[in-house]
C-alpha cells in the first residue's frame, strides 16, 4: 500500500520531533497546550480503530474516557491505588461496558449505536449529579473530583514538571498508534474495512461482523478508558461536565474524521493540527468571540465530509496514487486502446 | 442412477415475505463437480433461493443440507465458512479497498497471516487474469471488473461451492466468453461445484450440466439442457421470449 | 394529594405535544432518508432565537412569528439538503448514509457557536402578553400559552398526518421510505422529495420553536437539550411513524413531569434516558411498529 522507506524516515522525524519538543520551552502554558496535544492525538487514534476503520461511528464515545477517569480518580482517592493500574482498570471496565452497548445496538443501524451512546453519557451525567456518594465513596458530584495532590511521585503520576507528563502521553500516544497500525496490516484491519464498507458482503465471505464490531469496539474503549486515566492523573481534576458531555466525544471523532479515518497517522496529525491553532484562537479571541474555535471546526468538520470524505491524508496520498496510475496504460476487454498513454488521471468508464 | 455425491441439497423450501409466496416447495441438490443452472423470468425466486442457501436470510420452511449435513439456522459467514461462497448480482464491491485487497478478505477465511493471504489472492487473481488490476480500488473498476473480482474474492474462500448470480450479464459478447471460459475452468482446475443464475441461454447451454427451471417460485423443469430447451412448458413460460431477445 | 400529580399529567400532556412537533419532523426525515440531524434541536434554538427577535424587536405576537420561523426554517432546509446532504446520500447508497450523520453533528457545532457569538451564552426570557396566564379548573392551574401551544401543535401534527396520508407528495414520501429504488422507478424525483422532507421538517420545528417561546426561556445550549428529547421520541415513536411521534412526545413530557413530582426533576430526565436506552436494547423499531417502514 505505502511505499514503506519514504513513510519511515518522515515517521523518524516526527518521532524525533516530538522527543524534543518539550525542550525548546520553559513556558508552563505551552507545555500545557503539548501536553493536551499528545492526549488527544491519543484520544483519537483510539477512536480511529473502532470508528474510523470499523465504521462504528459512535459520536458519544467519549463516555468511555469519562468512564475510565472517573475509575481511576476514584481508586486513586479512596482505596491509593496508583493511576497507573488505576487506568487500566478504567480502560477494562470502560471496555466492558462498550461489549454491552455494542451487542445489543450493533444489529441495528449505526445510527442508533450513536445515540445509544449519546444516551449513556446523559445517563452518567446526571447520575453523578445527583449522587455525590456511591458506596460511600466521594464521586464529587456536580463540583467534581479532585485528586490529591500527594507530592511529586512516579507511582502516584504526580509531577511538578509538565514534561514528564508529555513523555508519558507520548507514550500512550506511540501504543494506541502501534495498536493501530499494528490492526491496519492484520486480518482484523481487513475485516473491519469489510464490515465498514459493505457488511453483507464481508459476512457472505465469513466474517462473523459481530464479532469483528465488538472486538473494534472493545480495543477502542479499552484505550480511550486508559486514556481517561492520564486525563485524571494530569488534570487533576474531572467533573460531568468536561468528561460527560458531547464536545469531548465530538473533538476525539472530528480529528479522526479530518485526518482519515482508516489511516494510522491521519487522526495523530490532525489532533497536532487542530488543538494547538484551537489554543491560538482561544489566545487571540477568546474573550471577544466565544466559542469560535468550536464553530470552525464545525465548519471544517462539515467541508472534509463534502469534499474530503475520507479525511485529508487519504485524499492527498490518493491524488497522488491517481497519477501514478494514469501513466500506466490500462487494457480494457477488447485489447490495449490506441494512444492509451495519458498524464494525468484516469479515467473512469463507468 | 449416479453414485456421485451431492455436496449441496436443498429440501422442499417455501420462502414468505408476508402475504407473498416468493418460493414454494423447491427442492433441489447439486453433485460434486457439477455446473448446474438455475433460470426463471424475473422475480421468478432465483436470487431468493441464492439468499436462503447463502444464509442471507433463512426459509420460511425447508431445510439445506451441505454434504449431507443438515445446516441449523444458516448465517452468512456460518455457510461460507461451510464452503459456500456466493457472488451478487448487482456488485458488493469494498469500493475503497483494492482489487487485491478485495481478495485477500475473502482469503483470510482460512488463515490469520497477512502475507499467506495476500499470496493466497494473488494466485486466484493470477488464475483470473486480474493481476494487472490488483492495486486498483475497487470505486475505479469497470464493470466486467468489477463482476471477475467478486468472483476473485468469493473464490479466495476456497469454496467447494460456488454461487454465481448473473455474472455475464450486462457483458458485451467479448466479456461473455471470457467469463464462460472462466467459469468452466474454475470447475475444472479447482474442483468447485457450481450453481449459476443465469439469463443469458447460450452460457446456460454451453456451461451448465443440468438445469432447473423456476417461474413464479415453483419448479416448472428439472433436466439437461438439451431436454430444458425442448420442453413446452419452459417454452412457453420463459424460453419463448428470450429467444426473440437473444442475439 | 392526587390533584398534584393531576396537575403534572396535564402539564406533561401540554408540553408533550409541543414535544411531539418538535421531534416528527426528525422521525418523517429518519424514515424517508434514514438520516437523523443530529442538528435538530440546535435548528430549533435557531428558531427560537428569530422569533425572540421578532417578538421583542417588532412587537409581534408570539404565535404569529410561527409563519416566519416556519419559512425561514423550511427555505433553509431545503437549500440545506440539496447543496450538501443530497450528495452525501448518493455516495452512500450501499449502506447506511452515516456521513450525513457526522455532517449535521459539525451543523450541530456551527449553529450552537454562532448563536453563542452573536446572543452570548445568555439565558433570556421573553414577556409576551400570555406569559404567566393561567386559567384555573377547580384546583388545577392550566398555563394559558402552554395549553394554546398545545393546541396549535396538534393542529399541525394532525396536518402533517393528513398531509402524508392523502396529498400525493405525502403518498410519495412514503413510498420512498419504504423501498428508495422502486420508487424512483414509479418516476418519483428523489432528490426534490429529500429536499421537501427536510424542509418539511426544519418547518415543523420553526413552529414548534415559535410555539415554546412564551414558556422557555433561550440560551443557546437548550438545542442540545432538544436534540436528545428529540432522539428519544423518534426511537419510541418508530421512524417515520407520525402517531408514534406523537404518543412518544406525550409519554416523554408526562415522563418528566410526573417524575419531577416523584422524584426530582433530574431523576424523571434520568428515567427518560433509561427508557431510550431499553427501547433501544428490546424494541428498536418503537413501541408500536414491528416491521412497517412509515406509517402516515
Amino acid at each position: 500500500m505505502k511505499k514503506l522507506s519514504k513513510n519511515n524516515v518522515w515517521m523518524l522525524i516526527a518521532f524525533a520531533v516530538a522527543v524534543i519538543l518539550p525542550n525548546t520551552t520553559k513556558s508552563s502554558s505551552v507545555l500545557q497546550i503539548m501536553v493536551v496535544t499528545m492526549m488527544y492525538a491519543f484520544f483519537t487514534t483510539a477512536w480511529n480503530i473502532s470508528g474510523g476503520y470499523a465504521g462504528q461511528l459512535g459520536l458519544g464515545n467519549g463516555v468511555y474516557i469519562g468512564i475510565g477517569a472517573y475509575i481511576t480518580g476514584i481508586l486513586f482517592n479512596e482505596l491509593h491505588v496508583s493511576p497507573w493500574f488505576g487506568l487500566l482498570a478504567g480502560g477494562v471496565f470502560a471496555a466492558i461496558i462498550s461489549l454491552g452497548m455494542g451487542s445489543f445496538t450493533f444489529k441495528l443501524q449505526g445510527t442508533y449505536y450513536s445515540l445509544a451512546t449519546v444516551a449513556l453519557l446523559a445517563i452518567l451525567r446526571i447520575f453523578l449529579n445527583e449522587n455525590r456518594y456511591i458506596m460511600g465513596w466521594d464521586f464529587g458530584g456536580p463540583a467534581g473530583l479532585k485528586t490529591k495532590w500527594l507530592g511529586v511521585s512516579f507511582q502516584n503520576m504526580q509531577f511538578m514538571d509538565k514534561r514528564i507528563y508529555y513523555y508519558i502521553a507520548l507514550g500512550f500516544l506511540m501504543i494506541s498508534l502501534l495498536a493501530c497500525w499494528h490492526t491496519s496490516r492484520s486480518k482484523s484491519g481487513y475485516y473491519f474495512r469489510a464490515i465498514d464498507t459493505n457488511q453483507e458482503a464481508a459476512a457472505s465471505l465469513g466474517v462473523n461482523v459481530m464479532q469483528y464490531k465488538l472486538q473494534a469496539q472493545f480495543i477502542s474503549a479499552l484505550l480511550m478508558g486508559m486514556g481517561g486515566g492520564f486525563y485524571v492523573a494530569f488534570y487533576q481534576f474531572i467533573d460531568t461536565e468536561t468528561m460527560f458531555n458531547f464536545e469531548l466525544s465530538f473533538q476525539t471523532m472530528l480529528m479522526a474524521v479530518i485526518g482519515g479515518r482508516a489511516t494510522v497517522f491521519g487522526p495523530a496529525v490532525a489532533a497536532c493540527l487542530l488543538i494547538p491553532f484551537n489554543e491560538l484562537l482561544r489566545r487571540y479571541f477568546g474573550t471577544a468571540l466565544p466559542g469560535l474555535p468550536m464553530l470552525l471546526y464545525g465548519l471544517i468538520l462539515m467541508a472534509t465530509i463534502q469534499f474530503m470524505p475520507q479525511g485529508v491524508i487519504p485524499f492527498i496520498s490518493e491524488k497522488l496514487e491517481r497519477r501514478k496510475a494514469g501513466e500506466r496504460a490500462r487494457l480494457p476487454i477488447n485489447g490495449p486502446e490506441p494512444g492509451a498513454e495519458t498524464k494525468g488521471e484516469a479515467n473512469t468508464d463507468e | 442412477m449416479n453414485e456421485r455425491d451431492i455436496v449441496l441439497e436443498a429440501k422442499k423450501i417455501e420462502k414468505r415475505f408476508g402475504g407473498l409466496k416468493a418460493i414454494d416447495d423447491f427442492s433441489l441438490h447439486l453433485y460434486k463437480g457439477e455446473i448446474l443452472g438455475l433460470i426463471g423470468p424475473n422475480g421468478a425466486g432465483k436470487t431468493t433461493m441464492f439468499n436462503i442457501i447463502a444464509g442471507s436470510f433463512p426459509a420460511t420452511l425447508g431445510e439445506i443440507y451441505v454434504d449431507g449435513k443438515l445446516v441449523n439456522k444458516p448465517q452468512s459467514h456460518q455457510m461460507a465458512r461451510m464452503g459456500v461462497a456466493r457472488t451478487y448480482q448487482i456488485v458488493r464491491p469494498f469500493s475503497n479497498l483494492t482489487v487485491l485487497e478485495n481478495t485477500m478478505v475473502g482469503a483470510f477465511l482460512n488463515t490469520g497471516n497477512t502475507e499467506t493471504a495476500r499470496r493466497k489472492a494473488r494466485e486466484i487473481l493470477a488464475i483470473l487474469k486480474l493481476e494487472g488490476k490488483a492495486d486498483i480500488r475497487g470505486k475505479d473498476l469497470t464493470l466486467i471488473d468489477l463482476k471477475r473480482m467478486e468472483v476473485a474474492r468469493a473464490l479466495a474462500t476456497e469454496p467447494r461451492i460456488l454461487l454465481l448470480d448473473e455474472v455475464i450479464a450486462g457483458l458485451n459478447p467479448t466479456g461473455r466468453d471470457m467469463v464462460i471460459e472462466m467459469i468452466s475452468g474454475i470447475r475444472e482446475t479447482m474442483g468447485v461445484s457450481i450453481i449459476i443464475i443465469e439469463h443469458v441461454m447460450k452460457a446456460v447451454m454451453k456451461l451448465c450440466d443440468r438445469i432447473y427451471v423456476l417461474n413464479q417460485g415453483k419448479l416448472i423443469a428439472e433436466g439437461a439442457p438439451l431436454e430444458i430447451s425442448s420442453n413446452e412448458a419452459v417454452i412457453q413460460s420463459y424460453l419463448g421470449v428470450k429467444k426473440h431477445a437473444e442475439n | 394529594m392526587a390533584t398534584i400529580y393531576l396537575q403534572a399529567l396535564i402539564d406533561g400532556i401540554l408540553q408533550g405535544g409541543v414535544y411531539a412537533t418538535i421531534a416528527v419532523g426528525l422521525s418523517l426525515c429518519f424514515g424517508v432518508m434514514g438520516i437523523i440531524n443530529w442538528a435538530h434541536g440546535e435548528t430549533l434554538m435557531v428558531g427560537m432565537y428569530i422569533s425572540y427577535l421578532c417578538v421583542q424587536h417588532l412587537g409581534m405576537d408570539p404565535y404569529l412569528t410561527i409563519f416566519i420561523t416556519a419559512t425561514v426554517l423550511f427555505v433553509f432546509g431545503f437549500l440545506l439538503q440539496k447543496f450538501v446532504f443530497n450528495d452525501l446520500l448518493k455516495r452512500e447508497v450501499a449502506r447506511e448514509p452515516l456521513s450525513v450523520l457526522l455532517s449535521t453533528a459539525g451543523l450541530s457545532m456551527v449553529l450552537w457557536n454562532c448563536m453563542t457569538m452573536i446572543f452570548g451564552s445568555f439565558v433570556m426570557g421573553v414577556n409576551t402578553k400570555y406569559s404567566g396566564t393561567t386559567i384555573r379548573l377547580n384546583d388545577l392551574i392550566i398555563s394559558r400559552p402552554r395549553l394554546i401551544s398545545f393546541c396549535i401543535a396538534l393542529v399541525v401534527t394532525g396536518a402533517l398526518y393528513l398531509f402524508l396520508q392523502k396529498s400525493e407528495q405525502g403518498r410519495a414520501l412514503r413510498a420512498t421510505a419504504q423501498n428508495r429504488t422502486v420508487a424512483r422507478l414509479m418516476g418519483i424525483n428523489i432528490e426534490l422529495l429529500f429536499c421537501l422532507a427536510f424542509g418539511l421538517s426544519l418547518a415543523l420545528v420553526g413552529v414548534s420553536s415559535a410555539l415554546l417561546i412564551p414558556t422557555f426561556q433561550i440560551y443557546p445550549k437548550v438545542g442540545a437539550v432538544f436534540s436528545n428529547k428529540s432522539f428519544i421520541i423518534v426511537v419510541l415513536g418508530g421512524k417515520g411513524d407520525v402517531k408514534g411521534a406523537l404518543i412518544g412526545g406525550l409519554i416523554i413530557g408526562i415522563i418528566e413531569r410526573v417524575g419531577a413530582v416523584l422524584l426530582n426533576e433530574s431523576y424523571a430526565l434520568e428515567l427518560t434516558y433509561v427508557l431510550f436506552i431499553i427501547i433501544l436494547l428490546f424494541m428498536p423499531e418503537g413501541l408500536f411498529n414491528r416491521k412497517s417502514k412509515m406509517k402516515g
